[in-house]
């Protein structure tokens, strides 16, 4: 099937099941009931045709049912009742399953024959009802106008396209009239002479051979006259008494028309927008289009800067009129350039309607789930911004209402005896302000009761008693956002799944936002989220870090203070200032980024404060320079992420400067490091750490703090993990990746004989296997690291073996630590599990409590640089080691590896791997599992 | 001995050594212009440059060849490939011509101070070796 129209395919479907969404909500709460089983029925009916045509039964039979049972609905032959909405919804929600089973692969794994089941009963019962009771009130508009056959829609849809008016004319021929029959026969041919009698009723050739004819007929006619122009021409006719002309409408009418399942799509799209209302055309164009747009209107920005800087070179140079000309130029194309990055901007925003829209549905069933009574009230849908960030922010909303409804908003029995209206009140409202846009959840609920949140920080070790006793309500209050703080007693399925508020609050700090919280007992609690317009233009502070200009952005920055250097104490070894009584490290961003430290030639020193109340940080920079609307890029994956840094380049977004002494950076200023929202990094990163160590016992500030972050950050990186809290809580689920994680940070830490046991039964059962055909042995220890693998495999060998008839292969891709392994020294933790004797014979002890590796232990390996990918790998070996390396290849590459393993080795020989990295089906590659991580070549 | 075909590269010289880079994984090759450091990365991607708003990360072969650093002179250039999803500039002093191979051969496991890992083979024309690089390489982070 072409991806490209699965993916047109897809946005269709997910525009139809979003309407539905809607709708079936509307339908609960009794809009306007028979515009919006329109619409629904429509939405049903556009799904099953292009299911249809795209081959996916299974969602064409399922929308068929639903299609068939909103007919009746549609027809009054069935009432809209809780158990039929319910079933919608169902119904709605299997079709979502379908559309994930769509996005991942073309096979549908969803099981779909209870929910059809379930409709064609419905529809079934219903209509055994129906037989027994007439419908209450019949459809007004079916007994108006006739239903239509499917020939004479398709022609009314032509006539429409063909630009031609369509009327129902209602006319009434004169009591006096004699041969009626002729006589209407005759308005039908003068109608039919100066356009198209679709459709007439009584049909006229049946009437021909009536005796009875009626005096009222109808005829849908199409023609180019007006309205008042037909009116008046038929007026004329002989025997007509009255005539009304209506032009057709087509929401309603042709709708009616289709019964079956004729309905022409291109009704069906045409009829959409009068029913969403007015909407100007758009079409959809990616986002990758418009930031490839966005791109180059940078550029030229850029090169505007350029002809201005050109423009003001020859003016000081010349005094000529082109010179002046050029000027003009100059500054009408920066205001050009201005617009149109405007508009592109623009373009990139969508109205917060789209993610609002998901609310009220989640909340129904929410509300339902946890009987409760609740009101919405969704305000300033059209507030515009990001798409990025309407993605972004999802979640974190969907947090806070949950956490609304589920710990915010009383039982209605509750509330009732609180005084309060039994149904609950939920404001969702979105608004700009000050350039920025601002959310507002906001409940009338329980609201937050300071008691309670220090009882349960102290209970959970969050804050030691003195401190507890300590902190103002409103400090107790926020607690809320940190880590590991959930109040709610029971974890319930609605809030308390393993993400809390300190997730929504780092992820809104990542998106540059801030987030706050005020709230009443017993009156409710309201939540702000403030939010940058975009993510693509933010403002920043440009800082100087000797010739390095660094970005720090505005919405993190609390002040700027300028203190005398005597100001700075010590705590701890930490610096630290003392602002208006509270007290603030400084952090040196030279170190963070290895810069030298300027020399101390100024009395004072600059200082960016950031962070928000109760965690502030003092960055120690060099200057500053000034504030600029900047442009963030990405780094790209080649570089990877940066520790601290979130993209580089900047701009300035309209040419002409601040007037402020900015000087003349001008010139070398596109080049601009972007610094990451600091706090946002430091604060996610010590989470992770108290978190991790409150699971596992192991304290990650122990390691050497700039290798475990490089390492954490690659891994969670690699894993896709988008902050650490989130990689935090994948871990806590998910066993293997903390074994991998753990792996992951002790690469470099390995260690003599590393998981004993498995050293013993390669001992114990490998070698003398081997050693019974062959005494000469050919070892490898692949990725052998800093060599204690192949050191350990010589000294196990040194027991069966002398060592002149030893030789082990030790490769690596890593040169540096092959030269390391080749020193042969190490630290007491890592020769631990050496045997007392070997490590009484082979090793010598320093003065600095280093253990350094006997010369004849090392003359035995062989070390190689090594790349297992790309290089060839030597054959006829008894025993290969590749541990703990494999789990860092795709599955893909890992299948080679272990060919090429297979290949290289002697038959009967054995591959020794690692803890995480069991072969699946070894014989493939004609290994047979011997022991755990041992497999002998067949 | 490989196959050749004839297969086009560009062939270009770090200090006294030639190299090249098969024609079809270059995007283009550009002036030096001013590169943006980028702290804590491996010692030699030498920064960012801005090439046409996209950001592209340019790596400097000396550090891998051990060389010492050099400054930019007028015949400086960054070619600039496609290395799978990527697009990373790299630092040469200067490009010499395009050209073809009748000759490659495998490279030996050291080709003057410089791993022989580095190359895909050594091409051999008139104007003496030509060391054709192997990106996957070349370009090979710091792995860990």
């Amino acid at each position: 099937m072409l991806s490209e129209y699965k993916e047109i395919f897809l946005e269709e479907l997910d525009e139809q099941l979003q309407l539905m969404d809607e709708v079936i909500l509307q339908l609960e709460q009794e809009e306007e009931t028979e515009r919006v089983v329109q619409s629904l029925f429509r939405a049903a009916h556009t799904l099953k045709g292009s299911s249809a045509a795209m081959g996916y039964e299974d969602m064409k039979q399922l929308t068929h049912e639903m299609e068939h049972l909103l007919d009746q609905v549609r027809c009054h032959t069935l009432v809209v009742t809780v158990p039929l909405i319910d079933l919608l919804f169902k119904s709605l929600d299997c079709l979502k399953e379908l559309k994930k089973d769509i996005v991942q692969s073309d096979e549908t794994v969803t099981d779909i024959s209870a929910c059809v089941q379930e409709l064609q009963t419905f529809a079934a019962l219903s209509h055994a009802v129906q037989l027994n009771v007439p419908p209450a009130s019949p459809a007004p508009d079916c007994a108006n106008y006739p239903v239509l056959s499917v020939d004479t829609t398709m022609r009314t849809q032509e006539a429409c396209d063909n630009g031609l008016g369509v009327y129902w004319i209602s006319l009434r021929l004169s009591s006096e009239c004699v041969i009626r029959g002729a006589r209407l026969y005759v308005i039908h041919s003068h109608l039919g002479s100066y356009g198209e009698v679709l459709y007439s009723e009584p049909d006229m050739e049946i009437l021909a051979e009536q005796e009875d004819v009626p005096l009222a007929v109808k005829f849908l006619y199409a023609g180019s006259q007006g309205l008042q122009e037909l009116q008046e021409m038929i007026a004329s006719l002989m025997d007509v008494a009255e005539v009304s002309v209506e032009p057709l409408r087509v929401d309603t009418d042709t709708m009616m028309v289709n019964q079956g399942a004729g309905v022409e799509e291109r009704m069906v799209s045409e009829d959409q927008p009068a029913v969403k209302g007015s909407k100007s055309p758009t079409i959809r164009v990616s986002v990758e289009r418009l930031d490839h747009l966005m791109n180059l209107v940078g550029e030229l920005v850029i090169d505007h800067t350029r002809i201005h800087q050109v423009e003001r070179t020859q003016r000081s140079r010349l005094t000529d009129e082109s010179v002046n000309e050029l000027g003009q130029i100059s500054d009408h194309l920066s205001r050009i350039i201005g617009d149109l990055q405007e508009s592109v901007m623009k373009a990139r925003m969508l109205p917060i309607e789209q993610l609002f829209n998901r609310f009220p549905r989640m909340i129904r069933d929410l509300t339902r789930d946890l009987g409760k009574e609740l009101e919405l009230v969704i305000e300033g849908k059209d507030t515009e911004l990001d798409r990025t960030l309407i993605e972004e922010i999802a979640d974190p909303l969907i947090h806070l209402i949950r956490n609304a409804i589920d710990h915010g908003i009383e039982k209605p029995e509750q509330r009732l005896k609180a005084g309060k209206a039994s149904k609950g009140t939920l404001q969702i409202r979105a608004a700009h302000e000050d350039n920025q846009v601002v959310i507002y959840v906001e409940d009338d609920g329980a609201g937050i009761d300071p008691a309670r949140m220090r009882r349960s920080a102290l209970e959970k070790g969050i804050l030691a008693s003195e401190e507890a006793e300590l902190i103002s309500d409103r400090e107790a209050i926020e607690l809320i956002f940190r880590p590991g703080f959930s109040t709610a007693s029971i974890i319930s399925d609605v809030s308390g799944r393993g993400v809390g508020m300190d997730i929504v609050r780092s992820h809104i700090e990542k998106l540059n936002g801030l987030i706050d919280i005020d709230t009443v007992q017993g009156q409710g609690t309201r939540f702000r989220i403030r939010l940058p317009l975009t993510l693509a233009i933010i403002i920043g502070l440009l800082v100087k870090l000797q010739e390095q200009t660094f970005i720090i952005p505005m919405s993190n920055i609390a002040e700027i203070v300028r203190i005398p250097y005597q100001e700075i104490q010590t705590v701890r070894g930490q610096s630290v200032i003392l602002l208006r009584s509270q007290v603030i490290p400084i952090i040196w961003l030279h170190d963070h980024f290895n810069i030298p430290r300027s020399q101390q030639a100024k009395s004072h020193i600059q200082l960016v404060i950031v962070g928000s109340a109760e965690k502030r940080l003092a960055l120690a920079v060099d200057a500053l320079i000034g504030n600029q609307e900047i442009v963030i890029k990405t780094l790209g994956s080649y570089v990877g992420k940066v520790d601290g840094i979130a993209g580089y380049y900047s701009r300035r977004r309209e040419s002409g400067f601040d007037p402020g002494g900015v000087g003349n950076y001008q010139s070398s200023w596109p080049e601009v490091v972007m610094m990451s929202s600091p706090m946002a990094m430091d604060q996610d990163f010590n989470q992770f750490i108290l978190l991790f160590k409150r699971k596992t016992g192991i304290d990650l500030a122990l390691y050497k703090e700039n290798q475990m972050k490089r390492r954490l950050f690659s891994l969670k990186d690699r894993r896709g993990f988008s902050t650490f809290i989130d990689f935090y809580h994948a871990l806590d689920k998910n066993a293997g990746l903390l074994d991998e994680l753990l792996e992951h940070m002790t690469i470099n830490v390995s260690e003599f004989y590393r998981n004993a046991q498995r050293w013993e039964v390669l001992e114990k059962r490998i070698l003398p296997d081997i050693l019974l055909r062959n005494r000469r042995l050919k070892c490898w220890s692949a990725a052998c690291s800093t060599g204690e693998e192949p050191y350990s495999l010589v000294l196990l060998l040194s027991g069966h073996l002398d060592l002149k008839e030893i030789s082990v292969l030790a490769t690596d891709i890593d040169q540096s630590v092959i030269e390391k392994a080749k020193e042969g020294c190490y630290s007491a933790d890592a020769v631990k599990e050496v045997p007392t004797p070997y490590l009484n014979k082979y090793f010598k002890k320093a003065h600095n409590g280093r253990y350094t590796i006997a010369g004849e232990i090392r003359s035995c390996v062989r070390f190689k640089r090594h790349n297992l990918l790309a290089d060839t790998y030597e054959k006829n070996l008894d025993l290969i080691i590749c541990r703990n390396v494999l789990i860092y290849f795709t599955d893909e590459a890992k299948e080679g590896l272990f060919e090429k393993f297979s290949q290289s080795l002697k038959k009967g020989g054995y591959l020794f791997i690692g803890g995480s990295e069991q072969i699946f089906q070894p014989q493939r590659y004609d290994l047979e599992p011997i022991d755990t991580f041992f497999y002998r070549k067949r | 001995m490989q196959a050749t075909g004839q297969e086009q590269y560009i062939e270009f010289a770090i200090e006294k050594e030639q190299y090249a880079i098969r024609i079809q994984d270059i995007h283009e090759i550009i002036k030096i212009q001013d590169i943006t450091a980028i702290p804590n990365v491996t010692p030699y991607v030498k920064g960012v440059i801005n090439l046409r708003g996209k950001i592209v990360p340019v790596i400097s072969l000396r550090k891998l060849f051990e060389l010492p650093d050099k400054d930019h002179s007028r015949t400086t250039r960054i070619i600039v490939v496609h290395h799978r999803e990527d697009t990373v500039g790299i630092i040469v002093d200067r490009v010499n011509k395009v050209a073809t191979f009748s000759d490659i051969q495998l490279p030996p496991e050291r080709v003057g101070g410089v791993d022989g890992n580095y190359f895909v083979g050594i091409g051999i024309t008139v104007g003496g070796l030509v060391g054709i690089l192997k990106l996957d390489e070349v370009l090979l982070r710091e792995q860990e």
